[in-house]
């Protein structure tokens, strides 16, 4: 299975928010990293077929999605990155109802909707009215919606926003595992959520794909611009202001550093492994990741 | 003459080099001398490439299809829709029975005002996703989003209907009087008229307030027209005018409906 994406531009009156992006995707799973505004929900859209390009194309196996209809739709899992729910209906019923509005068999749903609580950890919680539901609990009742109709192809937007670090943690290992044979397609702000899962991480930025690589690859692009230095409080802003600065840790009564920077910044500073969030923070200006 | 005239502008020595160049190809080309194919092979070919040959979409059968599919869809959205729903608009049939035998009221004109009720109201269970932000959600699924939204409207029309007609029956039986035609065209008129509106509505709908604003609206148009002059004006109006007002909404309805499934409910047009 191989979804290409060729051309895609998408734009919103003057403003491109996705330029001329090309991509080839196979089995496993692909995250997307990006700042606010690079375009990420834009491409999200388009793959889950609920928004048409302006110009080029997304075929899977050489169909056009667009042409596909229902065939794509009924493929695909899909969960937007802002979704509302029906707060009057127990969990149990939403996901009933989505599995009638997906095209499940009415004999598979039952099981299908233990299956998928299960997964996401609310079997316990299922006649509970969604609205009476947490943050962290509506986003897992999302997330088992986009499982109900065991899509090939998942296209999950900021997943883990408002989870918990276990649901987090319970999150990124039940997508490692269905990955096998789907295409996952993953967008988030929090690094950690793939850097240990994702095949290959895409960065998008204003509208353009900068970079495609392995999360190892990209890693190795940047071995050598991650320093940790440890300095005293009043010496921050200088830093802050002439490197990219990540995290900031108290040692003691001093702090140390993690500085972004093609040169060693200081002589005392020590050159560490850099990690996604270096990576980030590489590509994207700290007030854009805010 | 022609011919002739012809003849004297031809340099005969580039004729003769045509000529030699014709007779070379000629030659060179009977080296790829290709038989004629038998008949048994040429219908082979036509057999093996007919399974690739596109099929002629054909229109009533799509269109049977996507009406089969409509209608299977809004039997599940009525296990869906809130009860709320059912029961308020099932009160309507209490209200108009209980205006017209207790409260004696112009039952005429009590089917015409309650008739389109249900549909105003039934906008709300049609555009729940929209206001629940669901929407987005439910553009990705197998049943397109305008199979969604017609069979919604299918399930809420679909009962104003039974609604409408158990009162006329019930009328009817409770009231020799009261012709049954009559009752038909006075409250099939504004249902016709209200759910041609309610489709052009969800088409360009952007708040829920405004669904408010048609209950209201027309509840208070409805005391203009329960208002004895303007009763006596409307049943003044000739059958002809009621027929024509049913079948033009009749068509924009078709219309309306056919539009919303070919066209599709972008993700724009919602947002």
């Amino acid at each position: 299975m191989k979804l290409t994406i060729k051309q895609v531009t998408k734009t919103f009156k003057e403003k491109k928010a996705l330029d001329a992006i090309d991509l080839e995707l196979t089995t496993g799973v692909y995250g997307i990293l990006g700042a606010n505004g690079s375009g990420k929900t834009t491409l999200m859209r388009i793959l889950a077929s609920v928004m048409k390009p302006t110009s080029g194309q997304v075929l899977l196996d050489g169909q056009d999605i667009m042409a596909m209809s229902h065939e794509y739709r009924n493929l695909i899992g899909y969960l937007p990155q802002h979704v509302g729910l029906y707060k009057n209906f127990t969990a149990e019923k939403f996901l009933k109802y989505i599995a009638a509005l997906k095209g499940l068999p009415k004999e598979e749903t039952d099981e299908k909707v233990d299956e998928v609580l299960e997964l996401v950890g609310l079997s316990e919680a299922r006649r509970k009215k969604v609205g009476e539901f947490s943050g962290g609990m509506k986003r897992r009742v999302g997330i088992a919606q986009a499982l109900l109709n065991d899509p090939k192809i998942l296209i999950v937007d900021e997943p883990t926003a408002g989870l918990d670090p276990k649901e987090r943690i319970r999150f990124r290992n039940l997508l490692s595992k269905i990955s096998s044979n789907r295409i996952v397609v993953l967008s988030t702000h929090i690094v950690s959520d793939i850097e240990f899962i994702a095949k290959e991480v895409l960065i998008l930025k204003e509208g353009q794909l900068i970079k495609k690589e392995t999360p190892q690859r990209l890693l190795k692009g940047i071995e050598d611009k991650v320093w940790t230095l440890v300095i005293d409080e009043n010496e921050i802003p200088r830093y802050q202001s002439q490197y990219k600065v990540g995290n900031i840790a108290r040692v003691d009564d001093r702090f140390q550093l993690r500085i972004l920077s093609d040169d060693q910044p200081d002589h005392d500073a020590i050159q560490d492994h850099p990690n996604l969030e270096d990576l980030y923070l590489y590509y994207f200006d700290e007030e854009e990741t805010a | 003459m022609r011919t002739r005239k012809l003849h004297h502008t031809y340099d005969t020595e580039n004729d003769n080099q045509i000529e030699e160049l014709e007779l070379e190809i000629g030659t060179f080309l009977d080296e790829y001398d290709v038989e004629y194919p038998t008949e048994e092979e040429i219908m082979l070919t036509i057999h093996a490439i007919r399974p690739h040959v596109p099929v002629k979409e054909n229109k009533w059968n799509t269109a049977i299809k996507g009406m089969a599919s409509i209608i299977k869809q809004a039997y599940e959205e009525m296990f869906y829709v809130s009860p709320l729903f059912w029961t308020a608009n099932g009160l309507l049939f209490l209200i108009a029975l209980t205006g017209v035998f207790v409260m004696d009221g112009n039952p005429y004109t009590m089917m015409m005002v309650l008739a389109p009720i249900p549909t105003i109201t039934g906008l709300i269970e049609v555009l729940k996703s929209r206001n629940s932000g669901m929407a987005e959600l439910e553009m990705s699924f197998k049943y397109s989003f305008q199979e969604l939204i017609l069979s919604k409207m299918l399930v809420v029309g679909g009962f104003n209907l039974v609604i409408n007609l158990l009162v006329t029956i019930s009328f009817g039986m409770l009231n020799q009087e009261i012709l049954v035609s009559k009752l038909l065209l006075y409250w099939m008129t504004p249902f016709t008229v209200f759910t041609a509106l309610s489709l052009l509505f969800v088409g360009r709908y952007r708040g829920i307030y405004s669904i408010t604003g048609g209950v209201v609206l027309w509840l208070t148009s409805s005391v203009f027209l329960s208002q004895t002059t303007v009763v006596e004006r409307i049943e003044s109006m000739p059958a002809e005018i009621y027929l024509l007002v049913i079948a033009a909404a009749a068509l924009t309805v078709l219309f309306q409906a056919i539009h919303i499934y070919k066209r599709g409910v972008s993700f724009e047009t919602n947002h």
